[in-house]
């Protein structure tokens, strides 16, 4: 049974990729690998990878930002900017998940990553605006290019 | 539940001399404010350096306001704090030291870098204990500037104090 040692990320090309195989014994074997008898599901490894990635991210950020008073340290943050690089259209409802289960500052990973800012005129808290963002997504009426 | 000691556990994790705090609870968990904020007793934004042409920022993110008050520089420094605190009517003392018909504040550092400010509380059964937003997450009260001090805030370097007469 073939073991992935480092889960590369998705769009890293095959030929980079490191791959061990162990046997029951803890015997590495070397040499070339086949990696169509790896038949994972393409799809399903994908985006369990994804949202791990993401989930991954998210602790470590908030962990290392969470008591920062800092913005700029906030989103300058390494596991900040890691997650805005992720795919939108797959971040962003993985991100309206996260803010309605707790509104956080991670709100502003969706005006960075979306390049939009809600037309709210009066003043509002952060709360708030993580629930209007939450409310107008499943509407369906933010679109992520 | 907010109080809670797995809450508490995760902050004491952080900032480990809370553990023999005696007043050390959980007040707020909103992300709406920060430390700064909640020293000038402020609840619903930011206060955090902001370029002088963007003050106060309602744009930035959705209508949130963010402000960096009275036209001080843009820098996060205790000199600005000092500034800004000024304005509110504070003025330097020497300890935080609980005294009857004043409000005091204090400032953090780490390698010498302003980090988070505190506040002195001056009414109820936790009169002269202190009161901390910690940055986006929970809002504390605890024993003494001292409970916070360590590797993340660094240390409380400087007293200011405000009459309420």
């Amino acid at each position: 049974m073939p073991f992935i040692v480092d889960l590369p990320p998705i769009d890293f090309p095959d030929e980079n990729t490191k791959i061990e195989r162990v046997d029951l014994n803890g015997q590495k074997n070397s040499g070339e690998f086949d990696f169509e008898t790896l038949n994972i599901d393409k799809d399903l490894f994908e985006n369990v990878y994804f949202k791990e990635k993401f989930n991954s991210l998210l602790y470590s950020w908030k962990n290392k930002t969470i008591f920062q008073s800092s913005i700029s340290k906030i989103i300058e943050d390494k596991n900040f900017t890691e997650i805005l690089k992720m795919n939108k259209k797959e971040l962003f409802p993985l991100i309206i998940d996260e803010i309605e289960k707790e509104p956080s500052v991670l709100v502003w990973a969706l005006n960075i990553i979306s390049g939009q800012s809600l037309e709210i005129k009066q003043r509002h808290t952060i709360e708030d605006v993580c629930k209007k963002w939450v409310s107008l997504y499943r509407q369906g009426k933010i679109n992520i290019v | 539940m907010l109080n809670s000691a797995e809450n508490k556990n995760k902050i004491i994790k952080i900032f480990p001399l809370l553990i023999n705090d005696k007043v050390f609870k959980i007040e707020d968990n909103s992300p709406n404010y920060n430390c700064i904020a909640w020293a000038a007793v402020v609840t619903d934004c930011w206060w955090d350096k902001l370029p002088m042409d963007k003050r106060p920022s309602y744009r930035h993110i959705d209508g949130v306001k963010f402000d960096w008050p009275f036209n001080v520089p843009d820098e996060f420094s205790t000199r600005v704090l000092i500034e800004i605190f000024e304005n509110i009517k504070f003025v330097i003392c020497a300890t935080g030291d609980y005294e009857e018909g004043f409000k005091k504040v204090v400032i953090y550092e780490l390698n010498g870098e302003a980090t988070h400010m505190a506040r002195q509380i001056t009414w109820g059964e936790d009169r002269g204990a202190w009161t901390s937003k910690l940055g986006a997450s929970f809002r504390i009260s605890h024993e003494s500037p001292k409970s916070l001090e360590g590797n993340i805030y660094g240390y409380a370097v400087l007293y200011m104090k405000k009459s309420m007469k």
